[in-house]
């Protein structure tokens, strides 16, 4: 692993066009800007984990196709979390 | 491959959790069947409970990140069709949605990624009561 010491508002670049600036530094806390192309995914790490263990669990608990066909859900508005 | 065979739906990718899977068929259940199963062809026993949300959850509306849709291999919102993962508790009678990481399939093209919407605010596990 490639280890920097930046300041804050100092930045780094990774590859052509891909920029990450420190934006603010506290005790256990660092604020990251990255300016990337809308092409390259960008994502917290532990959130793919959050995915996985989702998913692991929706495979733990799949019941048979014959129990599967006779659900009938009621339907549940969903709202977004403050973000 | 009969007629009636699903088509086979490739991940090039993977899935989160089941990374080196990358070949599954989408199987309904039934012809009224709400949810349908995502099942693995490289792992037998692995599969996926799933569900188109829009009639599950009422004001789902994901927006689509350009890199995950560019890395699909889809140019129109209109080339996709989105499902979720669901899990079943049997127990307390609910399916709960994973609204957060829809899988979206191009299923001209036969392939599928599971795109995790951060900071869109839709939940991980969203509640639907079941009437069995």
């Amino acid at each position: 692993m490639l280890v920097l010491t930046r300041r804050v508002g100092e930045t780094i670049l990774v590859g052509d066009d891909i920029e990450i600036e420190v934006l603010e530094v506290r005790p256990g806390i660092v604020r990251l800007g990255v300016r990337a192309p809308k092409s390259v995914r960008v994502l917290r790490s532990e959130l793919v984990a959050e995915v996985a263990s989702a998913n692991t669990e929706a495979v733990g608990a799949a019941p048979d196709m014959d129990a599967i066909a006779a659900l009938r859900p009621s339907p549940q508005p969903v709202t977004r979390a403050n973000r | 491959m009969s007629d009636t065979d699903p088509p086979v739906i490739t991940t090039p990718d993977g899935l989160p959790g089941f990374d080196d899977l990358r070949a599954w068929v989408l199987e309904q259940s039934g012809d009224e069947a709400v949810f349908s199963v995502l099942r693995s062809l490289d792992r037998p026993g692995i599969a996926l409970l799933v569900a188109e949300p829009w009639q599950l959850a009422p004001g789902y509306a994901p927006d689509l990140p350009d890199a995950e849709m560019v890395a699909l291999g889809a140019d129109e919102p209109d080339d996709v069709a989105v499902l979720v993962v669901v899990r079943l508790d049997i127990d307390s009678k609910h399916a709960f949605l994973n609204l957060a990481a829809p899988i979206v399939v191009h299923a001209a093209k036969g392939v599928a990624r599971q795109m995790i919407l951060d900071r869109q605010g839709w939940p991980m596990r969203h509640p639907v009561a079941l009437g069995v």
